[in-house]
């Protein structure tokens, strides 16, 4: 009995003693070393949000995914290697001696078997219960649309940091902004939710609504796509344009990508050429000079110039036209695209004038688009034109733009001479479906009036006409005003003389435009000019666009618009 | 010889006697203490509620993007093109004759209009598509 009370006296005693010295003791080390086992900081990640187009159809979102873990300390203890490899590998689909090299490290805790993986394919593990393999939370982002409107959506990195397009662009609002919380675990490691010390709940990035169509992308990236077959080019690219707006309704590229696996994409394929790629317009500038002469009235659509039958020595050196023409009035220098005509009318206009004009339709700068990449053009001051200059820019030589430079300028002439910012992004709304940023058109410039913006119109849309270049553009019942283009591409020491860029840029109905479009094919074989490579292009989306966006016809036969007086006295 | 009486202690007014003030302090720490565990465990409960809530919000999030992805790749316009073909169906744009265009902006009014004048032409059905 003593022997008893003696031994308990004891034991009281030690724990007596121990807990006296755990509390005076060096409390603040046990204490950091019981809140490191207890307590838990984690951030926790926001749902990226997601890109849509015009109609609200998803582009881009985050899907969950899970990381396949293994413990090859838990499977080797319990031998079931084997099992695990062949299961594990034939359910992610991996090499198995990939797996086995992976469970053969006898003191890892925690080997990755495979990263990001579907989340059905997860379950399906997870409801086998092996022991020994976990999975980690993870989510990543797709692109269920896969290459459509690949160059505007862009992409965003493993990471989830926007790294192309609009991803890229609109980073800061779709990104959201990570949650926060602290909190108590018990001793099996689960949160105490009654327990929880701070808990910020993360804020889900904005949804991006774009101006693209999804519809209207595909016919556009479907015809580029028979376009580059059919004329074996290096590549082609197209934007449609709401004239009015800026709204970009398609903007496609070939070559292209898929942006679910932009890693193995090379970075040439994802270059934004539409918006990116500089390039000699050749005819398609005409628009602009002789829009510009038209409004400083140096010229007026029946002036005659003579076109040289074909050949024109200017200051010693030869210009030539694709055909011999003789007397040509203005109208008529526009609709068979005369390098000598458009250089004779440029001449009327002189150095300084003609820079003014070119600089106020936006040659040689950005037009500002909210996508990443775009390029400035160039157009070199006229201190630095030399003697043939004025006469090789009237033709789009030395001068170089992008396609939506070119187009925007098309628009500028379709919208009475009112400039506009292209636009892919319409409007920007957070996850609880309120709109934060709203786009409104936006006016850069009026380079040209109004007047001379129809007038310009009726010019154009003779080009489209029996005997214009653009004839191919033409689409039943509608008038479509547009201008084709062919430019030898620059090499070392001038001029390819096989590889060549086709384009056409329209806009239509001409009487009241609603849209205009630009194709560039890039050497094509073995028809090489705008007409015929490019304007068949555009007349293909053309007649899809107009039913799609239920434009009514305006002239049944497709010709210019009875009643309809090209300028005052015609 | 005088008998003593026996004292009866229960009535022996010196022994010690716990105030009253003691017996409600006790019952209202013993209520307290009920009171603090029935919270305890509600809070537990609650917690515990709170943390299948979350995980139930967790996954029919992930349920909506994952259909919300599977609702993208099938409206897909290369998918259903695909499909059409597959099924041998040729779509073509509807002639010009055959659109009905309503310009009611909202207005019923307009429709019925537009109903009202259709039918007694021979009874021609309304149509978008060919």
């Amino acid at each position: 009995m003593v022997v008893v009370v003696l031994l308990m006296t004891a034991g009281w005693g030690g724990l007596s003693a121990r807990l006296i010295y755990l509390h005076l003791g060096p409390t603040d080390r046990w204490r950091e070393w019981a809140d490191e086992i207890h307590t838990f900081e984690r951030e926790i990640q926001a749902s990226r949000g997601r890109i849509m187009d015009r109609g609200g159809k998803t582009l881009a979102q985050d899907l969950p995914e899970k990381h396949v873990v293994a413990a090859p300390v838990v499977i080797l203890s319990n031998q079931q290697v084997r099992l695990m490899v062949d299961l594990l590998a034939r359910e992610l689909d991996l090499d198995p001696a990939v797996v086995c090299a992976r469970l053969q490290r006898p003191n890892r805790r925690h080997e990755y078997i495979r990263k990001f993986v579907p989340d059905d394919v997860a379950s399906r593990l997870r409801r086998m219960q092996l022991k020994g393999v976990f999975f980690e939370d993870v989510s990543a982002r797709y692109y269920p649309k896969e290459s459509l409107m690949a160059h505007v959506v862009g992409f965003s990195n493993l990471e989830g940091v926007g790294s192309a397009g609009t991803e890229l662009r609109w980073n800061s609002y779709l990104r959201g902004l990570p949650g926060w919380r602290e909190g108590i675990r018990d001793g099996l490691g689960r949160e105490l939710v009654e327990r929880r010390m701070e808990d910020i709940a993360p804020q889900p990035g904005a949804d991006v609504y774009l101006t693209l169509d999804e519809n209207i992308q595909y016919m556009v990236e479907k015809a580029l796509d028979a376009a580059v077959q059919n004329n074996q080019a290096q590549g082609a690219w197209a934007i449609v344009e709401r004239v009015q707006t800026g709204e970009i309704l398609a903007l496609a590229n070939r070559p292209t990508y898929n942006p679910n696996e932009y890693r193995m994409a090379a970075p040439d394929l994802m270059m934004n050429r539409a918006i990116g790629y500089m390039y000699e317009p050749g005819s398609t500038f005409k628009l602009a000079v002789i829009a510009a002469a038209l409004n400083e009235g140096t010229v007026c659509p029946d002036d005659v110039f003579d076109c040289e039958n074909g050949v024109w020595y200017y200051r010693g050196r030869p210009l030539h036209d694709y055909h011999p023409y003789g007397n040509l009035m203005v109208k008529d220098i526009v609709k068979k695209s005369s390098n000598i005509g458009a250089a004779k009318v440029a001449l009327t206009l002189g150095d300084a004038r003609l820079e003014h004009y070119l600089r106020a339709f936006g040659c040689g700068q950005p037009t500002g688009i909210d996508l990443p990449g775009e390029a400035t053009g160039i157009l070199h001051p006229r201190t630095r034109w030399n003697a043939l200059s004025l006469s090789r820019i009237a033709m789009g030589h030395e001068v170089s733009v992008t396609a939506l430079q070119m187009l925007n300028i098309a628009c500028c002439i379709a919208n009475r001479g009112f400039l506009m910012r292209p636009r892919v992004v319409r409007r920007i709304v957070n996850a609880q479906g309120k709109s934060i940023v709203e786009f409104t058109p936006e006016v850069l410039a009026r380079p040209i009036r109004e007047d001379t913006a129809r007038l310009m119109t009726r010019l154009l849309a003779r080009v489209t006409e029996e005997g214009g270049t653009g004839y191919r553009a033409r689409v039943a019942g509608y008038t479509i005003a547009g201008k084709t283009g062919t430019a030898q591409k620059p090499v070392p020491g001038g001029y390819s003389s096989s590889a060549n860029i086709a384009s056409f840029v329209g806009f239509l109905p001409a009487e009241e435009p609603e849209i205009a479009m630009i194709v560039v094919v890039d050497e094509p074989q073995p028809d090489h000019t705008g007409g015929l490579v490019a304007a068949p292009v555009f007349q293909e989306v053309a007649a899809q666009l107009v039913r799609y966006l239920d434009i009514p016809p305006n002239a049944p036969d497709g010709k210019v618009a009875p009643n309809t007086p090209m300028y005052a006295g015609d | 010889m005088i008998r003593r009486r026996k004292k009866n202690r229960k009535l022996d007014e010196r022994g010690f006697r716990v105030p009253p003030v003691v017996y409600v302090l006790g019952v209202l720490l013993a209520v307290g203490a009920f009171v603090m565990l029935h919270l305890n465990m509600r809070c537990d409960k609650v917690g515990t509620q709170i943390k299948d809530l979350e995980r139930r919000h967790a996954d029919l999030e992930k349920s909506l993007l994952n259909e919300q992805y599977k609702w993208a790749n099938l409206t897909d316009p290369r998918r259903i093109e695909a499909l059409l073909q597959q099924y041998q169906i040729n779509m073509t744009w509807p002639e010009e004759r055959n659109i009905v265009r309503l310009r009611g902006r909202g207005n019923p009014l307009a429709i019925q209009k537009v109903v009202a004048y259709r039918r007694p032409m021979g009874g021609t059905r309304t149509v978008m598509h060919d």
